[in-house]
């Protein structure tokens, strides 16, 4: 099914996350003018296989692809040998790849967030891989492992990923209250600003977006509430879905533009020296909500 | 631009490119000046400022030209034709002589009735009239007398005797003095009136004849050198009858009359006619400093051939001048003398000839070639000199009533020549409103002009000044577009083949008319895009420019904002207020 579209010409924007992190209601909430409104609840994408959804985006064609978390986690072999069933999935995505959607389930932040962290950070590391053409030989890399041997390889790469990479906290309705390693309060997932959360929270993710992404941002998403009686069901209005999927989508990346790190260093910058001086060392108190 | 990107940027970041770029079209639009490079400071001739400051000196002092009018009456006594009527003209005469004008005129008309064929009582009364300013009927009566047949069968005979170089030939002495006389007195009857012909030129050509007969007798009995028409030029031709020593008209007069009558017959004579060309035609080719006049000629015989308005009258006024100038002061000197030669140092009219002929050679001085310029200009400033030698002595050649007109006509020469020079001459204590207005405006200019960088830095400022304005009134304006036109040619012509200097000379003529000296250099290299064509594609350019640097920096901006924006918190807030209105 994906490579029917990709014959077609379609732009990939790719969904990577663990399992149960919301990845296919998440597409399932986002839609726009002119495309069927989501009613059921999705299936998630089974092992091995990708889940396709066209969008609008101007005039481009385009195409939401949703994996399986099982995929992601497959990449972290622990005998450190290619996962090549993985590989052969993403190898024809990675040069029309226009963006990335990761998402990173937010109740399970206490008791799982590291390894999320890892897995997507080296998410990030095989598709940068990938894009640069990138190949595993066991004769050749064998002595060094796999994963060792992508990162030699990257490291040897002149340029970071251009595409838009956005991260998402998903499932914010479910997280109120849960508490990180790192932070020494609940979070308040409303109040919360992501990018520091990210970068107190989750600093291996966000080590991983500076070193391999020009552009990227994160936020925080619901898609369901829950109901007491059917479990989960829709949320007529979803939050923070549509706005980052419009980011993602905008045309305009095509265009030179100043990588997020600059505006992440400027923004550092006059935080500490003028306005607020704390705030990258721990992360703020929640802001209110009016 | 997509619609989530519109969102995105919101209204005011995607205002802010066409606002770049509506301020980029403004700045040209509104021609904002822009860094140039410093003018060249070259040296310039003020070619065009001085032609209109002389304009201005010609509005306040026209032209004058002073014909010779010192005509004076025969001593009928000692006449032998004049033996009948000799008693009762000579008493007429005293009657005149005391004041008596009507009863003297009554008697010489009678005794002209009496004998219509006697040139003696026609002369007499001729000149009664004259000097009672009784110029028409002066004016019939000689004309009357001259056109007798046996006053011209005497001319006839007069003219075959110089042409065969017979001195012995032609009429009694008396006669031909008799003749030159009358014939002198018509012309400047004529000339007063303005009332000229070709007929007068032809009258004075005559006269100039009789002179050379007397001299020619002179040169065979007197032992005055005929073949030397220098030496009896100066020769004083008493009236008819009398002393030597009381003359006062010389050949030099006859000259000055018949320079004016030529100069002041407009319609006589034609460019293609062979008696001009003839005329025209030189057998010798002296160089500048010793003969300017004759490069003169060549220069207005080379000016005729390419422009109307330079008449024969004009060219052959310039030939005599060049011919009587090349007899009086022969270039065979290694260096040149006097203008006027031995004759102009002594002669009294040589005086007023000067200031004529300093006239003539002024008014032409443009169709001059640049190497003869200087030349002529010296020969002008010798010729003032020598008319305004004697200013203060009435007797100096000039009839008392023409003692005001020979001030303004040197004034004038004088106020042209400092035009050039910057030198402000002296000025007569009675001048009319009009002169002293001209005369201080040019002053004023003149002052402005003396220091070079000053005026130069006024020059490049667009806006006439009030200083300005108050010192030269309407003709301001015409004045710094002259300067500026003088000071672009030389700044185009100083380096011809540099486009910047055409660029250069757009910004020193400010909008006003260009030269034909820069257009012709424009025309050589491949013209210059008019400064509007040439703004027009850097302004489109520029503008689309503007309009996409503003639509990246509002990217960036948007960029930047949504790296610290929680787009999660700002939906959730919107449903809150939305559930709060329900």
């Amino acid at each position: 099914m994906v490579q029917q579209y990709l014959d077609d010409g379609y732009g990939v924007y790719y969904v990577a996350g663990i399992s149960g992190a919301g990845k296919s209601e998440l597409i399932q909430a986002f839609h726009e003018p002119g495309y069927p409104s989501p009613t059921n609840l999705s299936q998630p994408a089974a092992a091995g296989f990708q889940e396709a959804t066209p969008v609008a985006a101007g005039r481009r064609k385009v195409v939401l692809v949703d994996s399986s978390g099982v995929d992601l986690e497959a990449l972290r072999r622990v005998d450190d040998e290619a996962p090549v069933e993985q590989l052969d999935l993403l190898r024809p995505l990675a040069p029309r790849l226009r963006g990335l959607l990761l998402t990173v389930d937010m109740p399970r932040l206490a008791a799982d967030g590291e390894r999320q962290a890892e897995l997507l950070a080296l998410f990030l590391l095989v598709i940068r891989w990938l894009r640069a053409g990138g190949t595993y030989d066991p004769e050749v890399h064998g002595a060094i492992g796999f994963r060792e041997a992508v990162i030699r390889d990257v490291l040897l790469l002149p340029r970071r990923l251009p595409i838009p990479v956005a991260v998402v906290f998903t499932r914010a309705d479910e997280a109120h209250g849960v508490r990180l390693p790192a932070v020494d309060r609940p979070l308040f997932p409303v109040g919360e600003d992501p990018l520091l959360l990210a970068y107190h929270g989750l600093p291996r993710l966000f080590a991983a977006l500076r070193t391999h992404v020009s552009h990227f941002r994160f936020d925080i998403t619901h898609a369901f509430v829950a109901d007491p009686d059917t479990g989960e069901v829709m949320d007529p209005a979803p939050c923070g879905i549509h706005e980052t999927l419009s980011w993602l989508l905008d045309g305009t990346w095509r265009w030179p533009a100043l990588p997020s790190r600059t505006w992440l260093d400027l923004s550092r910058f006059v935080d500490e020296k003028l306005l607020r001086r704390d705030v990258w060392q721990r992360l703020p108190e929640p802001a209110e909500v009016d | 631009m997509s619609e989530g990107a519109k969102r995105r940027r919101g209204l005011g970041l995607t205002l802010l490119p066409w606002g770049f770029a509506a301020l980029v079209a403004a700045a040209f639009t509104l021609r904002l000046p822009t860094p140039a490079e410093p003018l060249p400071e070259v040296e310039f001739e003020p070619r065009r400022t001085a032609a209109l400051e002389r304009q201005w000196i010609d509005e306040a002092f026209p032209v004058r030209w002073l014909p010779a009018v010192n005509v004076e009456p025969p001593c009928p006594v000692g006449l032998r034709v004049a033996s009948p009527w000799s008693l009762r003209i000579s008493a007429a005469l005293t009657e005149a002589q005391n004041g008596n004008v009507e009863a003297a005129l009554d008697e010489l008309h009678e005794i002209e009735r009496w004998d219509p064929s006697n040139w003696v009582p026609s002369l007499s009364l001729g000149v009664v009239l004259l000097r009672a300013e009784r110029l028409q009927e002066a004016e019939v009566v000689l004309e009357r007398a001259s056109q007798r047949s046996l006053f011209r069968s005497r001319l006839r005979s007069t003219l075959q005797a110089v042409e065969r170089r017979r001195a012995t030939r032609g009429p009694v002495s008396e006669d031909v003095l008799g003749i030159l006389h009358l014939l002198h007195a018509r012309a400047s009857a004529a000339l007063r009136r303005a009332n000229v012909n070709e007929d007068l030129s032809d009258d004075l050509f005559d006269a100039l004849k009789c002179a050379e007969l007397l001299a020619l007798r002179a040169d065979r009995f007197g032992g005055l050198d005929a073949a030397n028409p220098a030496s009896w030029l100066g020769w004083k031709l008493p009236p008819p009858g009398c002393q030597a020593s009381t003359a006062s008209l010389t050949g030099l007069d006859l000259y000055n009359n018949l320079l004016l009558a030529i100069l002041q017959n407009d319609e006589g004579w034609s460019l293609d006619d062979d008696d001009v060309r003839r005329e025209l035609h030189r057998g010798y080719n002296d160089p500048p400093h010793l003969n300017p006049l004759l490069a003169l000629l060549r220069g207005l015989q080379n000016a005729a051939s390419l422009e109307e308005g330079i008449n024969a009258s004009l060219m052959l006024a310039v030939g005599e001048a060049e011919k009587l100038l090349r007899i009086l002061n022969p270039p065979d000197a290694a260096e040149p003398g006097p203008p006027l030669g031995e004759a102009g140092e002594t002669d009294a009219a040589a005086r007023r000839l000067a200031l004529n002929l300093a006239t003539l050679v002024d008014s032409q001085l443009r169709h001059a070639s640049a190497a003869s310029q200087p030349h002529l200009v010296a020969l002008v400033q010798d010729l003032v000199s020598l008319a305004n030698a004697d200013a203060g002595n009435s007797a100096a050649g000039f009839a008392p009533r023409q003692l005001p007109e020979r001030d303004r006509a040197v004034l004038r020469l004088r106020l042209r020549d400092a035009t050039r020079t910057l030198e402000m001459p002296a000025a007569p204590a009675r001048l009319s409103s009009t002169e002293q207005q001209g005369l201080e405006r040019l002053h004023r200019a003149l002052d402005l002009r003396r220091h070079p960088a000053a005026w130069r830095e006024r020059l490049l400022t667009p806006e006439v000044s009030d200083e300005l304005k108050d010192s030269l009134g309407e003709r301001a304006g015409a004045w710094l577009a002259a300067g500026r036109a003088d000071y672009a040619v030389a700044v185009v012509l100083s380096d011809p083949g540099n486009p910047d200097r055409l660029e250069s000379a757009r910004r020193i003529l400010a909008n006003g008319p260009v030269p034909e000296e820069i257009q012709e250099v424009e025309r050589r290299l491949g013209g210059v895009p008019e400064p509007e064509e040439e703004k027009r594609g850097p302004m489109v350019l520029a503008t689309l420019g503007a309009w996409l640097l503003g639509w990246w920096a509002a990217l960036q901006l948007a960029n930047r904002r949504d790296l610290r924006t929680s787009f999660y918190r700002r939906e959730a807030q919107r449903r809150l207020r939305d559930s709060s209105l329900l």
